[in-house]
This record gives structure tokens, sequence and C-alpha cells, in this order.
């Protein structure tokens, strides 16, 4: 048996007297695609932060392709990470900003030259790629955003809410891309509130509210423990275990 | 509100010093305007034409300003998808227009109610301020109704034509140096000589027929008072319908795309063959090539040159000091003659320019970039080389040049100023180095307002107090150790403003300056270790 690609054990993290991540515990394994789903504030940047190594963890420990998430020289490399908001420079183009991040990872220009080309074909940009950022739409930052995260091609990718922004031809090809990562036994973290894209795609879904960790199973498990007939939806799903008065310390299990 | 005025805190300390300054000069205006209407009063209009050379300027300026508020941010509306949906272009326009006008206000109505109560005191009259308040009316409002329009023209031109759209950052570059060069050079004399006879003509010269029409002894012309109110009264239509015009044409341009592919073919490859973005950029690149042994590095740096280059506003704190090397530069100019503090004067500012352009915040400039660089292979060493390579590269060159030239037409020997040219470029990287420690450790994430819409991050005030403190110390002690000149200088500058009698002598400035010198040397490596170990350890909380 292989190891899990992450895996959390008892992952907390305070500011002060405010619990963000409580005791948080998860395994993902190779090639899965996780979906990470919580209410506003719940704390699903700050778990992706935690296990990116943005951010240090108050107790409890991580690994992310077999790396603790306290070694980040060696952890970066592994790990791509699109935050909500695409983490760009305005002032350069989209081009350009690949080859920076290209060049951050490492990669020799020639090699990061061909792969951004490859990329921003496939996500149709490239006849946009040599315009300043700051006079692109928000979907086109966010795929920018999302090349960036691949372009090193890391083991386990975390996206956070890459479909948001996105028009229906560009999120398609946002979901085929991550399908195809699963197929390229990449892992993903995928936290969005567009649920049906979860539903889609996730091969395991985790809840988290009040920085706990409150379900965790499969789309079809979780859809059938707030209906028994086939009318049940993620959404349902989603709402019942987020009840305010439905708030455990332990997961459930369906 | 109250927290976002308080971060604006670089602006907040401007304005107080700058309302210092204002509260400083206006009991000045006040007594040059009681002597005027002490004149008048006794029968003598001699004063009159200064008065009207002083409100034609005033007016010069303000339509200036009006011009510059079109062009640049105040010329842009917030929002401006939703505002220009809401209500039609006139309104918007007209509302920009009188708020700009308003927003002026203060800066003519303060000196010239100094000067005008003076005026008033002096004749022992209050009849002087209806002509003040009136001249004020009418220069706030003709100027800014005709430059206004003008400023949003250009806009538009700018914003059409690819060739200017380019040129913007130095455009911009030239007109603030132009602007700094007359106002604090002592060149806004020559220039009012220039325009004396328009001045002097109406319809500027009846403004000052305006201001004194209500000043018995003034001998002002109450024909040419009205033809200065009747104009203005035409102006505002005119140029609000004008402004119209000009914010619909610079509005609704299809703005030039800021693409930087300047040299593809149909196919869209690079005349190289390189499919290849950007060819300014990729030139730079090639340059720090030479000097960057690592991808990270290379990227950090060009990214940080490419950045600033097309927002320079982001660097407008750098240029701050070179106001005090105006004058300087201005008296070279003049007589010919390099003071003997010049080169230690250049070396200074590079190597304060290097530290504060980009590592002094290396953190804090990244915005929310932060995570990208947090989570790539490049480390603490990459970020931290990237930043020196992006200051030192263009700046130590630049400076080592002007202090060595400074340094021999100063008089000093060639091979003196070889040394302090060569000091130069160890002094300028040094510097950078050392910012990149302070800027890791005193880190800033908070923007402030630079123009309307666009922030700039500068670095904290921790880290820029101390680092200026130590720039300070450190080309001090290299001139006082390196420079017999230089010493004898500063020596003499101790001499004099040493506070609570405190004195040294020449002997104890030297080991004052050889106890330094090796300390600061030691900062360097110690800094480069912190500013290193920060960055690989730090952490988003």
């Amino acid at each position: 048996m292989t190891d899990p690609a992450i895996a959390a054990d008892g992952l907390t993290k305070r500011y002060g007297e405010e619990v963000a991540v409580s005791e948080l515990s998860l395994s993902v394994p190779e090639g899965e695609v996780y979906g990470f789903l919580g209410p506003n504030g719940a704390g699903k940047t700050t778990t992706m932060r935690l296990l990116t190594a943005l951010t240090r963890p108050t107790d409890g420990s991580a690994t992310v392709a077999g790396v603790s998430v306290a070694d980040r020289a060696s952890l970066t490399e592994r790990v791509g990470y699109l935050p909500a908001d695409p983490p760009v420079f305005d002032e350069l183009t989209g081009r350009e900003h690949l080859r920076y991040v290209a060049r951050l990872h490492e990669l020799p220009d020639d090699d990061a030259a061909g792969r951004i080309d490859d990329l921003l074909a496939r996500f149709d940009l490239a006849a946009d790629a040599d315009r300043r950022i700051e006079t692109y739409s928000t979907g086109m930052e966010k795929k920018i955003g999302v090349i960036a995260a691949i372009i090193h091609d890391p083991a386990v990718v975390f996206l956070d809410e890459p479909t948001s922004g996105l028009d229906p031809r560009a999120a398609r090809t946002m979901r085929d891309t991550i399908a195809a990562f699963a197929d390229r036994d990449v892992t993903v973290l995928l936290s969005s509130h567009v649920l049906p894209v979860v539903d889609e795609l996730a091969d395991t879904v985790g809840v988290i509210d009040d920085g706990e960790l409150v379900a965790e199973d499969t789309p079809e498990a979780l859809k059938r423990r707030v209906r028994t007939d086939d009318e049940a939806d993620l959404e349902t799903a989603f709402l019942d275990v987020t009840r305010e008065d439905d708030v455990t310390s332990n997961p459930v299990e369906a | 509100m109250l927290r976002r005025i308080r971060s604006q805190d670089v602006w907040l300390a401007l304005v107080a010093v700058s309302s210092l300054v204002v509260l400083a000069v206006l009991p000045v205006l006040f007594g040059i305007g009681q002597d005027w209407g002490t004149a008048f009063a006794s029968g003598d209009p001699t004063p009159a034409a200064t008065v009207g050379t002083a409100v034609a300027v005033a007016w010069l300026f303000q339509f200036a300003m009006a011009v510059v508020a079109g062009v640049g941010s105040y010329g842009e509306v917030d929002n401006e998808a939703g505002m220009l949906t809401i209500r039609p272009p006139k309104d918007v326009a007209g509302g920009l227009l009188l708020t700009n006008a308003v927003g002026y206000a203060l800066y003519l109505l303060v000196p010239f109610a100094a000067g005008f109560v003076g005026i008033a005191v002096g004749v022992g009259s209050p009849l002087p301020l209806v002509g003040g308040l009136a001249v004020v009316g009418a220069i706030l409002a003709s100027a800014m109704a005709l430059g206004y329009p003008v400023g949003l023209a250009l806009k538009g031109l700018v914003r059409r034509s690819a060739w200017l759209s380019r040129l913007k950052p130095v455009l911009g570059a030239v007109v603030v140096v132009a602007y700094f060069w007359v106002m604090f050079a002592g060149h806004l004399f020559t220039v009012v000589d220039a325009v004396r006879p328009a001045l002097e003509r109406p319809p500027l010269a009846w403004l000052a027929d305006l201001a004194l029409v209500t000043t018995p002894g003034a001998g002002a012309s109450t024909v040419g008072a009205a033809g200065a109110l009747a104009l203005s009264l035409v102006a505002v239509p005119l140029g609000t319908l004008a402004t119209v015009r000009a914010a619909t044409y610079a509005w609704d341009a299809d703005r030039v795309q800021a693409s930087e592919r300047d040299d593809t073919d149909a196919d869209g490859r690079t005349a190289t063959g390189v499919s290849d973005g950007e060819s300014g950029p990729t030139r730079l690149s090639a340059v720090l090539g030479i000097v960057c042994r690592r991808q990270g590095t290379l990227g950090v740096a060009s990214t940080a040159l490419v950045r600033a280059y097309r927002a320079p506003l982001q660097l407008v704190f750098v240029a701050a000091p070179l106001l005090f090397a105006l004058p300087m530069v201005d008296g070279i100019v003049a007589t010919g003659t390099v003071p003997s503090y010049a080169p230690w004067f250049a070396m200074l500012y590079g190597a304060w320019a290097a530290g504060v352009a980009f590592p002094l915040n290396l953190l804090g400039t990244q915005g929310g970039t932060l995570p990208t660089l947090l989570t790539a292979r490049a480390d603490g060493r990459q970020v931290v080389h990237g930043h020196v390579v992006a200051a030192a590269v263009p700046l130590a060159p630049v400076t080592a040049v002007l202090a060595a030239a400074a340094a021999a037409g100063s008089g000093r020997a060639t091979p003196e100023a070889a040394v302090i040219g060569g000091l130069a470029l160890v002094v300028v990287a040094a510097g950078a180095v050392v910012a990149a420690g302070l800027g890791a450790l005193f880190p800033r994430f908070e923007g402030i307002d630079v123009t309307g819409g666009r922030t700039a991050t500068p670095p904290s005030k921790a880290a820029f107090a101390l680092f200026s403190l130590l720039m300070a110390i450190a080309v001090t002690a290299v001139g006082v150790l390196a420079d017999e000149v230089y010493r004898a200088l500063i020596h003499a500058l101790l001499t004099e403003y040493l506070p609570f009698g405190l004195s040294v002598t020449v002997d104890g400035l030297e080991t004052l300056s050889t106890v330094a010198v090796p300390a600061l040397v030691v900062a360097v490596p110690v800094a480069y270790l912190l500013a290193v170990r920060r960055v690989d350890d730090y952490r988003i909380e």
C-alpha cells in the first residue's frame, strides 16, 4: 500500500483565542481528487495554507507527497497552489508572468517556453498571452493562476475556487484539466462552492465547518446521508452537514 | 475609514510637513501684502505690477495643474463601467470638473487670503478682500475650465496611440523632473521672465485689475476687471462643454492594449523565430543572465525591473531625495564648479536608492503573489540575490560613473577619482544587501494610494529609518577615511552643528570612522544571512 499523497494528523491552527482549524485529520490517496467543502470562513483556505507550508500549524502534523509540511524547501517542487485570488502581477503580460513562475521553479527557459505555449493554448489564452494582465478579465487571470500552479508538474495540486469567474467553456476546460490530473496520478485538493463541479470530479468529499472536519465520504455516500431516493444532491448534503446545530467534533461516517 | 486614513501614513507625514511649511510661509505673505497695502494707502501704485505678475503666474500654475489633473488619474472615473451606465458622460465629466475645481480651491484660497488680508490691513479697509475673493474665483473657474479638458484630450490621445502609451512612463518622468527642476532649482523666475510679455497683456493682465479693483489707491482698471469677470463667465460654460467632449474622447477610446509584442509577424512569431512575447524584457533577461547563475534569481530580478519600468510610481519615494540634489546640480551647471561633497552625495544617494527601490521591502512588494514565491523552488538566497541584482545592476554603474566624474570634477586626482568610483560600486551593492536584511526583518504589506486607483507598497518606517541612518553613517565613515577633502568638510559641519556643546577633532572623527567601517562591513554578511533565513522561514500568518 502506497503512502497517502496528503496526510494530516491533528492539524490545528489558532490565531490567539480563535481556532481556525481544529484537530483536522485526513488522508488523501495518490491520484485522487478530494473535494473540500465548507461555508465561508470555515477554515478551507487556512487548511490549504497549512498543507502548502505557507502557514505554520499551532499543533499537529502533515505530509504532502511524503514530505513534512515543516520542510518547505523540499515540499515546493511537489506542490502547486492556486489561491482564491489569482496571484498575478498586473504589470506583466500573461506570458511574462508564467515565465517568472517557471524561473522561480528553476525550469530552463527553453523547456518552460514550450510548456507555457502548450498550457496557454489549452486554456485558450494564446492570443492574449502578450497583453498585460491588467487588461485581463477575472476568468483570464484565473486561468493564468491555474497554469502557474501546475507549470512545474507538481505531484499534488491545491486549487481554491478554480472555476469561479470562468465562462462555461473555460470551466469545462478546467474540469477536464482536473480530471486529467487524476489520470496522471496527480492528487488534487479541490475547494469550491460550485458543488456540481465537486460532485462531478471528487472521489472523496470532506466538509469543514468552524475549523472542524464534520463529514468525509464519497459524494454518493454523502448524498445518501440526507436522502434515500435518487433526488439527493451534494448541495442538500452540504447544507445538512453544515447546519449550525449539527456541528460535531467527530467526522460523520455515512 | 479611520483605519484607511491611518494606513496612508506616508502621505499623512507629507501633509503634516507641508502644512508646517505653509504655516511658516503665510506670515511672510501677510507681511508682503501689508507692505503693498501701506504703499497703496500712501498713493503709490507701484506694487500693482507685482500683484499683477503674481496673479497671472497663479493662473498659469492653476492651468498647468488642471491639465495634469485631466491627463492623470483625476481625469478617470472610479468604477467606470458602473458610473457611466448610471449617469450620462456629461454628468460624470461635469461632476469631475467641479470636484477637481473644489479640490484645488484651498491651494489658491489660503495664500491669496493671507496676502489680501495683509493688503487690507495695510490699506486700512476690508475692501481689498472682495477683489481678492473675486480673483480667486475667476482663476479657479477659468483655469480649471480651460485646462482640464486639455488634459482629458491628451489622455485620449495617449490611450489611442501605441507609441505614446509605450512612452508614458518616460514622458511622465520627464514632466516630473522638469517640474521639480523649475520649482526647486530656482528657475521659476527665469520661466516667469520668459512668459512675462504674455502675463502683462490682456486677458491675463485683467486678472490684476480684478484683484485690485476694490483696493483704494491701486489704480486698477474697472474695464479690465469687468473683462476678467466676463471672460471667466464665458470660459466656464465653454470649458464645461469642452470637458464633456474631451472626456468622451478619452473614456470611449479603444485603449491600445498594453501588448509587449512589437516585432511579431502575422503568425505571432518574433523576428528571431522564438516564441517570445516581449523583446525589451528578453533583452533585459539576457543582460541580467550575465550575473544571475540561477533561474530563480533571474526571474526575481527581471520581474522587479520590468514592473518598476511599467509602473514607475511604485518608486516615487526613491526619487524624493533628488529634490535636494537639484540645487547642487543647478549650481554645478551654472558655475561649472563641482562641490567637494558631490562624489560622496552621489555615492550616498546611489546606495540609498539601491536599497529603497527593491530590497528594502522584498516581501511586501510581492503583494498577492507572495504565496507563489514562497511555494516555489527558489529559496531565500535567490529571492535576496534577485532583489539585490535588480537594484545594483542599473544603479551601481551609474553611481560609480557619477561619483568618479564628480570626484574628478571637484579637483581630485584621477587615481583618487577612480578609487571613489570603485568604492561606489561596492557601497551600492553592500547597501542593497543591508536593505534586504532590514526589509526581510521589517516587511510592510499595506499599500498607500499613489494616485487615484494606484497603490504602492513602500518600505516599513522601521526599515526605512534604520537603513537611511546606516547608509548615512556608512558613506560618511568611508568618505572620512578615504578622502581628505570630505574629512575636512564633515569635521567643519560637526564643529558647527553638534548639539549640547559636543565637539570632535579630526583625529577623533577618523577614529570613529575606523571603528564604524569594520562594523558596517560585518553588517553586510549578517544582513545577507538574516534576509535569506527570514525569506526561507517566512509564513503567512
